[in-house]
């Protein structure tokens, strides 16, 4: 790893001005799973890292059922894995980051960390000078896009951004609050995580990165609304192997039936796109509708607008679909196939 | 280049290292401390070969700054013997099911299973697979390690129950 200068501010006023301080040579380091990883690959090389992991005040985890879920940003994947309150409450966070990584990397990571990671791309991490890596170049489409690349599309940075937390949270109207230097703000899941689009004001950064947090700002906390009475909510995932890999594709489906109708449905699927991506139109056909099998069968084959595979990754579009559907299956209460292996989705 | 003292406990044991910030744990361990039991084959978090328990959590060592470490208390497969005429229940059954083949895999995978068995005295055999399911055999298909976690746990509970009587 290249030298740095490692800080370690106790509030979150010390870090911010330290970055302030420091500018674009200086980094924030929380479970370092992805970051370090990154350094080691010498891809990254900040001269300052800040550790977050002794400010003091946000890793902690707070409930009611009136003001709902409030997570603060260090807290780390395995405690709020088992947290209480999430099992019995939010299941789909607990699933979800059941699936992510290793048990090793989860008692290091943080949700903060999990939500501002970067992308990962083959070519990025082996130092090709590409969007991420201070060049104007993306790889994949003339490469090996088999694993880490959009299906939906994509404009500069065809990557997947690869957190399954993400889409979890998006589907469950999670509201994320940022600190800046002298200023907060709360936005939303698809705010953080636009992917390609709303690309403008962030091509003259030095890099583009898959999030719009600006280098001096910083995830505090993430707050999850009270679901409603009678929501149902699962998280799936497929990938190559059950631990460790990215998702070959995720859903994280949130209905709220009544009787055998579908008041609401939220969508939204991990290891698609380059940013999570929402199925709007799969939920326009549920909400409202008599919920069947033949009606999940043709709402899944909706899941995109248009369909923009590489020159290998068109597989993974049968594979959403089909994930998909066996989630709305699950969610709706019927029986289902619960084999969710690359070959048992394509078969 | 930055040095700091780093002051942690190792295997029961107050230790004082002074590391420079680029160190990782692994690096301390294996180059300043001399003890090797904890491998280094990825070196970038994707493999758990370098696996230790930080506060008796598994993390990888190879992805843990050195300054990370300070206070906290950190255990490697030394801790649980050096001895190869005393070892630990968890290597007794290692040795007893044949587990490993290269080895290489093997410290990182007790580790693991130490963690396990430490919080969970009687784990089933899903629960042991989730437990190793940071720790990649290139060698085996997993089985002996897991029947040796599952032996491990039983001899555990088994010499408790006769210290209680």
């Amino acid at each position: 790893m290249k030298d740095f200068t490692y800080l370690s501010p106790n509030t979150l006023e010390e870090a911010l001005s330290l970055r302030t301080k420091y500018g674009e040579e200086a980094t924030f380091l929380s479970g370092g799973t992805n970051l370090l990883y990154m350094m080691k690959r010498d891809v990254r090389r900040p001269k300052y890292l800040i550790n977050l992991k002794n400010v003091k005040g946000l890793d902690s985890i707070r409930w009611n059922k009136e003001e709902g879920l409030n997570i603060g940003a260090l807290v780390n994947l395995t405690k709020l894995q088992h947290n209480e309150t999430v099992v019995s409450h939010y299941p789909i966070l607990s699933q979800s980051i059941s699936r992510i990584a290793s048990p090793q990397v989860r008692n290091a990571a943080t949700i903060g960390g999990n939500l501002s990671q970067e992308v990962w791309c083959w070519y990025l991490m082996e130092g090709f000078p590409c969007w991420m890596n201070g060049g104007k170049h993306c790889f994949a489409p003339e490469g090996d896009n088999r694993y880490h690349h959009t299906v939906a599309g994509g404009f500069i940075c065809m990557a997947i951004h690869p957190s399954d937390l993400a889409p979890a949270l998006y589907a469950m109207n999670a509201t994320v609050t940022i600190a800046g230097p002298s200023y907060e703000k709360k936005i939303k899941i698809p705010e953080l995580l636009p992917g390609y689009t709303r690309i403008e004001g962030r091509l003259k950064q030095k890099y583009v990165f898959e999030n719009t947090l600006r280098g001096d700002e910083l995830i505090v906390s993430v707050h999850v609304p009270t679901p409603s009475e009678g929501t149902r909510a699962v998280f799936l995932k497929s990938a190559a192997r059950e631990s460790f890999d990215f998702a070959l594709a995720s859903a994280s489906i949130v209905v709220a039936l009544e009787g055998g109708s579908c008041k609401d449905a939220s969508i939204v699927l991990g290891g698609v796109a380059t940013m999570p991506y929402k199925a709007t139109r799969v939920e326009s056909k549920l909400k409202g509708a008599t919920v069947t099998t033949e009606l999940i069968e043709e709402a899944s084959s909706l899941v995109f607008e248009r369909e923009s595979p590489l020159s290998m990754n068109a597989y993974r579009i049968q594979l959403v679909k089909e994930l998909v559907k066996r989630g709305l299956l699950q969610a709706c209460g019927f029986e289902v196939e619960y084999d969710l292996t690359p070959e048992a989705l394509l078969s | 280049m930055q040095f700091e003292t780093v002051e942690f406990t190792l295997n029961g044991k107050r230790v004082s290292v002074n590391a420079k910030s680029t160190e990782v744990l692994s690096d301390v361990l294996r180059e300043r401390l001399g003890l090797i039991a904890t491998k280094v084959a990825c070196g970038e978090g994707t493999c758990g070969s370098c696996t230790v328990l930080m506060n008796g959590e598994p993390i990888y060592s190879c992805l843990t700054l050195a300054f990370d470490c300070k206070n906290k208390s950190i255990e490697t497969l030394e801790g649980l013997s050096n001895d190869p005429n005393h070892l630990h229940p968890i290597q007794e059954a290692f040795v007893k099911e044949n587990s490993a083949q290269c080895g290489f895999c093997t410290p990182g995978i007790i580790m693991s299973a130490k963690a396990l068995i430490d919080n969970n005295a009687n784990p089933t055999r899903e629960e042991v697979k989730l437990a190793i399911s940071g720790n990649i055999c290139r060698c085996t298909d997993y089985s002996r390690y897991i029947n040796a976690v599952l032996l491990a746990s039983k001899s555990l509970r088994e010499a408790k129950k006769s210290v209680q009587n």
